[in-house]
């Protein structure tokens, strides 16, 4: 098993390995419907709890979808409906308990420090689903679509980035040096990013 | 794409960013093929025309989360193949 927090974590082969395999699974189920399982449905029998801290539409919404497709299921607590969100409970017991009960956990939350808490705790895979310091699973699902698009390697093409230093630049910057692709980026002055994420 | 969550004085910031929003100007100096990205949700920060124009390809990057997302569990249950 393995955690999915953040990409500097994840070797770069990984990731491409990643990137392949949506690839192939996009193509293979070409005249399926939303819901419709693929073939193989690798995840058959596995819960994963999803839980979100924070407002969510595509992020919600597109793992809903992927869950089902892959054969799994799903459940999304509120942390207000935890025994952790009323600090009647600790993050150590209610990680227990999402390891007893389900098979990945999938967390949207605003505290980098929770998301590290959780995977010490846990004894099934967590997915990073937006943190103050990082959004993996945006970033790499838009690695594919820019090669899906242009038909050819990323690190062929020059990316900008024009905007905010957030969390989604973040991830984006670790990418350019996992992926090897050229990233400008286009900011105020007072908006550059922090030195820790550029070294 | 400018974040502007609770914790931030929100004119200000879209005071600072004025000079960086995305229109017809900004992308008439990209290579001809380029394409618009944005992870959504969008605020005022891109111009209606861009955002709507055949360079704009924010459905299908929204949509491929789905497929991406796939492979990334399979990796976290060492599932790749």
């Amino acid at each position: 098993m393995k955690h999915f927090i953040n990409l500097k974590d994840i070797p770069a082969s990984d990731l491409r390995k990643i990137i392949t395999n949506a690839k192939k699974r996009k193509i293979a189920r070409n005249k399926l419907n939303t819901l419709d399982h693929d073939k193989d449905e690798p995840l058959k029998g596995k819960l994963l709890i999803q839980m979100y801290e924070k407002q969510s539409s595509r992020t919600r919404l597109s793992f809903h979808i992927a869950i089902n497709q892959l054969g799994a299921g799903s459940i999304t607590v509120k942390p207000s409906e935890l025994h952790l969100g009323k600090g009647e409970e600790s993050l150590a017991d209610t990680a227990k308990i999402l390891s007893t009960y389900g098979d990945g956990f999938l967390l949207r939350t605003d505290s980098d420090k929770k998301i590290e808490n959780f995977s010490k705790n846990l004894t099934i895979p967590i997915i990073n689903l937006l943190s103050p310091s990082s959004h993996p699973c945006q970033i790499l699902s838009d690695i594919f679509t820019v090669e899906e698009i242009k038909k050819k390697p990323i690190s062929d093409l020059s990316i900008c980035w024009i905007g905010d230093c957030n969390n989604v630049l973040n991830s984006l910057i670790v990418a350019s040096v996992k992926f090897k692709f050229d990233l400008n980026i286009g900011c105020p002055k007072n908006y550059y990013p922090p030195k820790s994420i550029l070294d | 794409m400018v974040s502007l969550n609770d914790k931030v004085n929100k004119t200000k910031k879209i005071k600072d960013f004025r000079n960086f929003r995305i229109d017809k100007n900004l992308m008439s100096v990209t290579h001809p093929g380029s394409l618009f990205f944005h992870c959504l949700p969008r605020g005022k920060e891109v111009d209606e025309k861009i955002f709507i124009s055949k360079q704009s390809k924010v459905w299908q990057q929204a949509l491929n989360r789905v497929h991406v997302q796939k492979s990334i569990l399979l990796y976290c249950f060492d599932k790749l193949r």
